[in-house]
C-alpha cells in the first residue's frame, strides 16, 4: 500500500482520489514532471519539520519530485533570527545592527549552493531562509510558507523582513490574526495540521496506555486532569495547577503537566523547578519532564485524561490542541490564539480566560461524562475534516494549481 | 440534459487585507467586501463537513456571539444561506440586520476584530459521467463531500438558479420525485456525509 492510501482510513476514499487528481491536473499545467523543493532550517524538532516530516513523502507519492533542503547557519546566525523571530511577536525596542544584517546576508550567499533551480515551485519556511529568494528565476513560483506571528512586529524587524517578503509570488501563514497589515502580495490561510499516523495520534493498545500510567505512578481509577506543553510561562503551567487546585476542593482528581525542556532553556527549567516547588507537597500531581521524542508516552497521557487543559496566555497556532481533539478529548483552552480557531467554545470544547473558567470548565467535564462523550464525538470529526495533514496537502495542491489559472 | 459531468471543488482561504475591529466597522466594511467573503463566511461551515450544531451557522453570527451582541448572533445566525442563491442578497441582509441594531447599541466595541476572508476556488472534472440513472448512482457513490457541496450549493450561487444540479438532472429524466425529494433535503441541519447517504437512499428507493 502507497503511503497516501494508508490515509484512506481518516478520510475516505474520494478524498484520496480528489488528490491525485489535483496532482495530475498540476502535472497537466505545468506541462512536465512537476518539481517541488521545500527549504527551512532543520530536519528534526519543531512543528515545521514535523509537518514536512510526513508531507514530503506524500507529495513524492502523488508523482510530485519533492526534495526538501536545509538552510545552515552558523549559531550567531541563529542567535539573529532568534531575535528578528522574537521582534515579529513583540516589538522590545531592541536594536539591528549593521553587522547583523551583513552576517543574515553573508549566510544567505553561503547557502546560495543549495539548487533551487531545478524546481518549478520554491516553498521557503520562516524568516531565516527567506534571502534565497534572490536566486529566484524567471518562471518559477515562490512561496514564503511564514509559521509565525507576524500580526504586531517590531518595525525595524518587519522592515528587514519586507526587503524579501514582497520578492515571493504568495506568502501563507496560518491564520489571519498573524498576517501585518501592510504585506503586498497575496496571503493565502493555511492552518498546520497533525499526521494520524505519527506516533504521537496513531491508536494504541489499552494495556500500553495502563502500562504508562503505572510507569509515573498515576492512578487510571482516578479522574486525570492534563496539560501537554513546554515549560513556558506563556502557557501557564501554574494557572492550570491552581486551576486543579479549585477542582481538587471538591472532585478527587489528579494533574499532569507533562512537558519537556531543553538543556539550553533556561526560561523552562526556571518554570519547571517554580511548578515543582508550588506542587511537591502534592501526591496527585505529576510534573512530567519527558525527553521530546516521548510521542508514544505523550499519546497515552492524553488518550487516559479525563479533561485536556491549554490554558495559554499568549499561543502560535497550539496544534496540541488538535492533537488531543484527535483523540475525542474536548480541550479547555486559553482563549487566545490559534486555540480560538480550534475550539468552537461550548461545541468543541471550551474557550476560558480565567484560571476560575479553566476550574468551572473542568467540574463540568468531570461530572457530565454525557456532555464529555458528546463533545467528544464532535471533536474526533471536527479535527478529521479540518487538521489533519492530507487537508495541508490539498491545500498546497489547490494553492499551486491556482498559479495556473 | 443530456449528460450528466461531476466535478468537484476545493477552496483555499485568501486574506482580504480587511477587519473590523468595531460594529460599526464592520457594516462599513461588509458593504463592500467580495462576494467571496461571503460566500466563505457563510457556508464555510458546511463546506468543511459541517458536523457541529448549527445555533450559529456562520461565522459573522459566531463573532457576534463571542462579543457579547446576543441579538445580532442571533438575528444573524438565522439566516439561512442555503435558501440564497444571490450573494448580494446576503450581504445586504447581513448590513441591514446590524445597521439596524446598530442604532439602538450604547457602544459598539468589541473584544477582538472580525477577519475578513475570502477564497480561491478550484472546480475539478472528476472525469465521471453519467447517461443513465444506474451511472448516476455510481457516481454520487464515488462523490466526495466537496462534489455534493458543489452539485447541491455552489453551482447555485454561480449560475443564480433556484435548484441543484441533481434535481435538475433528475427533472429532465422525468425522475420528478425523486428530484424533489433531493430538493427537500436540508444542507442547513445536516452534514454532508449525511446528504450523500440521504441523496442515495432517494435515489435507490
Amino acid at each position: 500500500m502507497s503511503q497516501i492510501e494508508k490515509y484512506t482510513e481518516f478520510v475516505g476514499r474520494e478524498f484520496i482520489e480528489e488528490l491525485k487528481i489535483l496532482a495530475n491536473n498540476l502535472v497537466s499545467k505545468v506541462g512536465k514532471k512537476v518539481r517541488i523543493l521545500h527549504v527551512n532550517t532543520t530536519k528534526e524538532g519543531g512543528g515545521v519539520a514535523e509537518i514536512l516530516n510526513s508531507l514530503v513523502p506524500l507529495m513524492n507519492d502523488l508523482d510530485l519530485e519533492t526534495d526538501w533542503k536545509i538552510f545552515k547557519g552558523t549559531n550567531g546566525f541563529f542567535k539573529f533570527t532568534k531575535k528578528i523571530h522574537n521582534l515579529l511577536h513583540l516589538p522590545t525596542g531592541e536594536k539591528i545592527t549593521s553587522q547583523e544584517i551583513a552576517l543574515y546576508l553573508r549566510t544567505t550567499y553561503d547557502n546560495f549552493s543549495i539548487n533551487t533551480e531545478d524546481y518549478d515551485f520554491v516553498f521557503i519556511h520562516d524568516p531565516q531562509p527567506m534571502g534565497l529568494i534572490l536566486k529566484k528565476q524567471k518562471n518559477q513560483k515562490w512561496i514564503w510558507r511564514c509559521h509565525i506571528d507576524t500580526s504586531t512586529p517590531d518595525p525595524k524587524a518587519w522592515d528587514f523582513l519586507k526587503n524579501f517578503i514582497d520578492a515571493y509570488d504568495v506568502a501563507i501563514f496560518h491564520l489571519p490574526e498573524f498576517i501585518q497589515e501592510d504585506i503586498e502580495i497575496k496571503s493565502y490561510i493555511i492552518p498546520p495540521s497533525i499526521d494520524p499516523l505519527h506516533p504521537k495520534n496513531i491508536e494504541l493498545d489499552t494495556n500500553f496506555i495502563e502500562q504508562t500510567l503505572s510507569k509515573f505512578n498515576v492512578d487510571p481509577e482516578k479522574p486525570i486532569l492534563l496539560q501537554v506543553s513546554r515549560f513556558d510561562r506563556l502557557k501557564d503551567p501554574i494557572g492550570v495547577y491552581k486551576a486543579y487546585r479549585i477542582v481538587k476542593r471538591k472532585y478527587d482528581c489528579q494533574l499532569v503537566l507533562l512537558g519537556s525542556y531543553a538543556s539550553d532553556d533556561p526560561e523552562g527549567e526556571e518554570v519547571y523547578k517554580e511548578v515543582i516547588n508550588i506542587a511537591s507537597s502534592d501526591k496527585d500531581v505529576f510534573i512530567l519532564n519527558l525527553p521530546p521524542t516521548s510521542h508514544l508516552e505523550v499519546n497515552a497521557f492524553q488518550r487516559a485524561a479525563t479533561v485536556v487543559f491549554q490554558k495559554s496566555i499568549r499561543e502560535g497556532f497550539g496544534l496540541v490542541v488538535s492533537e488531543a481533539m484527535f483523540k475525542g478529548k474536548p480541550v479547555i483552552g486559553g482563549n487566545v490564539g490559534g486555540i480560538r480557531r480550534q475550539i468552537v467554545d461550548g461545541v468543541t470544547g471550551f474557550l476560558v480566560n480565567t484560571i476560575e473558567g479553566a476550574a468551572y470548565r473542568a467540574i463540568q467535564l468531570i461530572t457530565n461524562k454525557e456532555m464529555r462523550e458528546r463533545m467528544g464525538d464532535l471533536v474526533r470529526e471536527y479535527v478529521k475534516n479540518r487538521f489533519l495533514i492530507t487537508r495541508h496537502l490539498k491545500d498546497y495542491l489547490v494553492l499551486l494549481n491556482r498559479f495556473y489559472d | 440534459m443530456e449528460e450528466f459531468v461531476f466535478k468537484t471543488e476545493f477552496w483555499i482561504p485568501i486574506w482580504t487585507n480587511k477587519k473590523a475591529r468595531s460594529i460599526s466597522e464592520f457594516v462599513d466594511i461588509i458593504k463592500i467586501i467580495d462576494e467571496g467573503s461571503i460566500f466563505y463566511h457563510f457556508y464555510v461551515n458546511i463546506y468543511n463537513y459541517h458536523n457541529l450544531p448549527t445555533i450559529y451557522s456562520n461565522s459573522f453570527a459566531y463573532w457576534f456571539y463571542q462579543q457579547g451582541y446576543q441579538t445580532l448572533a442571533e438575528k444573524i445566525s438565522i439566516i439561512d444561506a442555503t435558501l440564497y442563491n444571490d450573494l448580494n442578497s446576503i450581504r445586504h441582509e447581513v448590513s441591514f440586520i446590524v445597521e439596524e441594531e446598530l442604532k439602538n447599541l450604547k457602544d459598539d466595541k468589541v473584544f477582538y476584530p472580525f477577519y475578513f476572508i475570502s477564497i480561491s476556488r478550484q472546480v475539478v472534472d472528476i472525469g465521471i459521467r453519467a447517461k443513465s440513472m444506474e451511472d448516476f448512482v455510481k457516481g454520487i457513490e464515488l462523490s466526495s463531500i466537496n462534489s455534493i457541496f458543489y452539485h447541491m450549493v455552489s453551482t447555485k450561487i454561480d449560475n443564480r438558479k433556484a435548484m441543484n444540479d441533481y434535481s435538475e438532472w433528475l427533472l429532465s429524466k422525468s425522475f420528478s420525485e425523486k428530484a424533489e425529494k433531493i430538493l427537500g433535503i436540508d444542507l442547513y441541519t445536516s452534514n454532508l456525509i449525511d446528504v450523500k447517504n440521504k441523496i442515495l437512499e432517494i435515489l435507490k428507493q
